[in-house]
């Protein structure tokens, strides 16, 4: 039996595929996107304008009209800055709203690195329960939880003036109704394996402002374009 | 005329549309609906939808699929019409479509023309055929004379499948007859067989449309006819109690059980202790685990040993599903991707397993092709003798297979998947979404009518001996370690013994019982019981009431009364998840009656704003009421006695369209759990 030594031929070429396979598993994990995914969701209850939002973002048409979706939508979107210069994409997706199609939620926040929470400024009153749900899901995710994602509130519908609540109003809703939501969810104690914690410690008020993932509110109007908020959320991703 | 018509993806984004007259509705709002309440809801199979909307005539709909494409096309009109054409349109103009369509483009301008030949040559061909039938059943007429029954479409039918299905649809028919024990007392064949069609058609839509399509007929009715009418009355008490007496035979023989592991002296097998008529300990008390700061660490690790304090499983988080489970369904996937003719592929068997192999192969490696027809059918089929094996109703075993059979139409395989792997999949995505509903935030819910200062109120409403008075006392336990204040309200004025067994449990929970005794009128003792409740600051009323058979109808009426004159904040039914075919039958009569007797909308959403926050979803369309229901959910009860024969859930879920909100799983206040949607769907499709 000989000895295994540098200099055999067979042990060189072993030696050079180990070495290869490893720098091409390197070059597909760099090329594959960054460590965290880089997949924007739109979420929120039905009738929020997601999908509207959805096909403004992906190539600016609006004005077209949309049904609620069965289906979610996928596409790149090209983040603008404020000097309407390119400075990427984003891989943006479009998840109904309807409660029966709510699993998929959680089957795409694990590859997330945004989430956008799209509600309906001019009828919130109504759909505030459906709203607190989603965004808790969202936020007690282990993966939103641990790798603090960005959440931006999206206030649509800002084009009803009248009807349309102030952006405040609407985050004092939500905010009022996570609290709630908060307190009852944790003495049933049955959500094994969600961060509740990362909302927060319960006995002061819920501010959505000083929880650990970094939460801003807006209001944008996606039927007529106006979602420079939104572009400056995803800039911020960059 | 039609009033609109639209193309849209199943995203979302609406191709093209064209509107024919002006609604002061926007037209959308009808497909929104119809999406919401049927497309969705798995009830792909029924071809046409109503729309009511709040202000002009209803509407129908009709709609079709391209699943190659993921396109929808709908057609709406007015419901008094009846177009005969909308069918042979709609696939026409899919057809067109089909070959204009290019992924990511929204506008399709130059489709009018395109619709407009259509529809002529459509409607052209809707006269021809007019015409023709016309002539051909002037003369039937003349020749059948005993067609005794009306003219309206219906009894037309009825009578034609009375003469014309010869056989099966026939005989059951008339045994039905005999066995109904005079309740009707309706006389004349073809008017019994018309009032059956009628019950057939559950789904509500009136078919006015098509004519009356005798294949789809006997499924419903000979089932109906057959085994659910006529089983109503006293066969169905009758089953009750043998099953009662013997447990009382068998239980001598079986090892007396320890009730002693749930109180704090644990001393051994005391008889004493399961006399339950002295004074209990109550529920754990509201200062160990309140609402606010949810230290139930202590609860916890006493459930494990099951002593002192137990907590309702309701608050513990069930394991998700075993590994060695995960494992064997992998296999089974694993095989039927290899071609190996077992389980799911065992159908195709029959043309020979080298065939079935070559086949099942084919569809593994070249997937470019759409699925057909022929190629799931034997998957269908397959999945529904499976669903049917675990105790699913045999009607909503057909239409969900049906539906997503529809669904997978014309949907082109990844590569290197099986055709059964492929519905498999599907099929987990339409059960799950059938069982994942919104469910109502009691908890919430309650704390909500505490601000306001009105007590929450419960009904537990179900046909006889499903467990209501026994489940109402587990739920009663659970509130009453969340803190809440509860009292139990007896209503069931009729049973002998109902008030006492409600006065033992009162007594074992330390909660307050509202009772007057029996033969008392129970809408009146409810109304009773919740003013009091009011007066002495109780947060939650729970209602027992009385068993009642569906086909009853002075307690059906006597039930709706009690709801109407008391308005819930919850209507929970009572259902058992041994019940068989029979609970799609429970739970429609029961919706029925309770809806026909409730009040008008107006009234509900007057009282939506005085803290009725249970009902419905406030999403302000005409859907608030859950497919016209009013039950707003329901309890499975005995889901300890069925290993994985949890089909029930299924049947229950499907007809009311209300979630599983509490699943009662022993006898004892702790056997309290919400339903576990992943294993159900997973015992399902094992």
């Amino acid at each position: 039996m000989d000895e295994l030594s540098l200099s055999q031929p067979e042990v060189q070429i072993a030696l050079l595929v180990i070495l290869a396979t490893a720098f091409l598993l390197l070059i597909l994990k760099f090329v594959s996107g960054s460590k965290r995914g880089n997949t924007v969701l739109l979420v929120g209850p039905c009738n929020g304008g997601k999908t509207t939002l959805f096909y403004s973002l992906k190539d600016g048409s609006t004005g077209a009209s949309t049904v609620a979706s069965m289906q979610e939508n996928e596409g790149w979107c090209q983040v603008r800055n404020d000097k309407d210069r390119v400075v990427g994409s984003v891989r943006v997706m479009d998840l109904p709203g309807h409660p029966r199609l709510r699993s998929k939620l959680e089957h795409y926040l694990k590859d997330a690195s945004a989430v956008v929470l799209v509600i309906d400024s001019a009828d919130i009153t109504p759909n505030r329960m459906e709203a607190a749900e989603d965004l808790f899901e969202v936020l007690t995710h282990p993966t939103v939880a641990r790798r603090r994602l960005p959440v931006l509130l999206a206030c649509n519908k800002a084009d009803l003036e009248t009807q349309a609540h102030s952006v405040d109003f609407c985050r004092r809703t939500i905010e009022k109704q996570l609290d709630a939501m908060r307190k009852t969810r944790l003495a049933l104690g049955g959500d094994a394996g969600r961060a509740i914690s990362a909302l927060g410690k319960p006995d002061k008020p819920l501010s959505l402002a000083a929880l650990r993932s970094p939460i801003t509110a807006a209001s944008i109007s996606a039927e007529k374009g106006d979602v420079s908020e939104v572009m400056r959320f995803l800039t911020k991703l960059m | 005329m039609l009033d609109f018509i639209a193309a849209f993806e199943r995203g979302g984004a609406v191709l093209w549309m064209l509107q024919f007259t002006t609604l002061r509705h926007s037209p959308l709002d009808a497909i929104n609906a119809l999406i919401r309440g049927c497309l969705l809801e798995e009830r792909l199979g029924e071809n046409t939808f109503t729309y009511a909307p709040k202000s002009g005539a209803a509407q129908a709909l009709k709609w079709t699929f391209h699943n190659g494409l993921g396109l929808v096309f709908v057609a709406v009109y007015q419901k008094t019409l009846s177009l005969l054409y909308v069918d042979e349109l709609l696939t026409a103009v899919k057809d067109e479509f089909a070959g204009i369509y290019k992924p990511g483009h929204r506008g399709y301008k130059e489709f009018d023309d395109v619709f407009q030949r259509v529809l002529r040559e459509a409607e052209n061909r809707a006269e021809l055929s007019k015409r023709q039938t016309v002539m051909r059943t002037t003369v039937s007429v003349k020749q059948n004379g005993n067609n005794s029954s009306g003219q309206s479409k219906k009894d037309s039918g009825g009578t034609k499948s009375s003469s014309k299905a010869g056989g099966d649809a026939d005989e059951e028919d008339e045994t039905g007859a005999n066995w109904k024990p005079g309740a009707n007392g309706t006389t004349g064949h073809a008017s019994e067989v018309s009032a059956d069609g009628e019950d057939g058609d559950t789904s509500g839509a009136e078919d006015g449309v098509r004519a009356f399509d005798v294949s789809k007929l006997p499924k419903g009715i000979a089932s109906r006819g057959r085994g659910v009418r006529g089983r109503g009355g006293p066969a169905a008490s009758i089953k009750v109690d043998t099953s009662s007496k013997k447990k009382e035979e068998v239980a001598p023989k079986k090892k007396a059980r320890n009730w002693n592991s749930l109180f704090p002296s644990g001393k051994g097998d005391n008889p004493d202790r399961i006399d339950y008529t002295e004074e209990g300990d109550g529920p754990p008390t509201a200062s160990d685990r309140d609402l606010v700061s949810g230290t139930s660490a202590s609860a916890t690790e006493d459930e494990g040993t099951g002593r002192r304090g137990a907590v309702s499983r309701m608050d513990v988080d069930e394991d998700d599903y075993d590994d060695d489970d995960e494992t064997r369904t992998e296999e089974v996937n694993s095989n039927t991707l290899l071609g190996k003719a077992t389980g799911p592929a065992a159908a195709p068997a029959k043309r020979g397993l080298l065939a079935s192999f070559v086949s099942s192969l084919k569809m593994n490696v070249v997937g470019t092709s759409a699925l057909t027809h022929t190629d799931v059918e034997p998957a269908l089929v397959d999945m529904k003798r499976k669903l049917m094996e675990r105790n699913v109703a045999e009607e909503i075993a057909a239409q969900v297979c049906d539906s997503v059979g529809r669904r997978l139409e014309g949907q082109r395989l990844a590569s290197f998947t099986g055709v059964a792997a492929f519905v498999r999949t599907a099929f987990e995505e339409a059960l799950s979404g059938i069982l994942n509903k919104r469910a109502v935030d009691v908890l919430l819910d309650i704390k909500k009518s505490q601000a306001r200062g009105k007590p929450y109120v419960i009904v537990f409403c179900g046909v006889n001996g499903v467990g209501k008075s026994t489940n109402l006392a587990k739920i009663a336990y659970w509130l009453g370690g969340h803190g809440i204040k509860v009292m139990i309200a007896a209503c069931d004025t009729f049973r002998a013994g109902a008030v006492e067994q409600l006065k033992t449990h009162c007594a074992r929970l330390r909660v307050p019982l509202y009772e007057r005794g029996y033969e008392k009128d129970p809408a009146k003792v409810a109304y009773e019981a919740i003013r009091q409740a009011e007066r002495d600051g109780q947060h939650v009323v729970l209602v027992d009431t009385a068993g009642r058979m569906q086909d009853n109808q002075p307690l059906m009426r006597a039930l709706s009364n009690l709801i109407a004159t008391n308005n819930p904040n919850l209507v929970l039914f009572v259902g058992e998840a041994l019940v068989g075919n029979d609970a799609v039958d429970q739970l429609t009569k029961f919706n029925k009656a309770l809806s026909d007797l409730a009040p008008t909308a107006a009234a509900a959403a007057a009282s939506g704003a005085t803290g009725v926050s249970g009902r419905g979803d406030a999403d302000g369309s005409a859907l608030t009421r859950r497919h016209g229901g009013v039950i707003d959910g329901i309890v499975l009860t005995k889901f300890d006695t069925i290993d994985e024969k949890v089909g029930a859930a299924l049947s229950m879920v499907y007809t009311s369209g209300a979630p599983v909100m509490f699943v009662g799983c022993g006898q004892t206040y702790v056997d309290l759990k919400k339903l576990n949607v992943k294993s159900v769907v997973k015992s399902l499709l094992r």
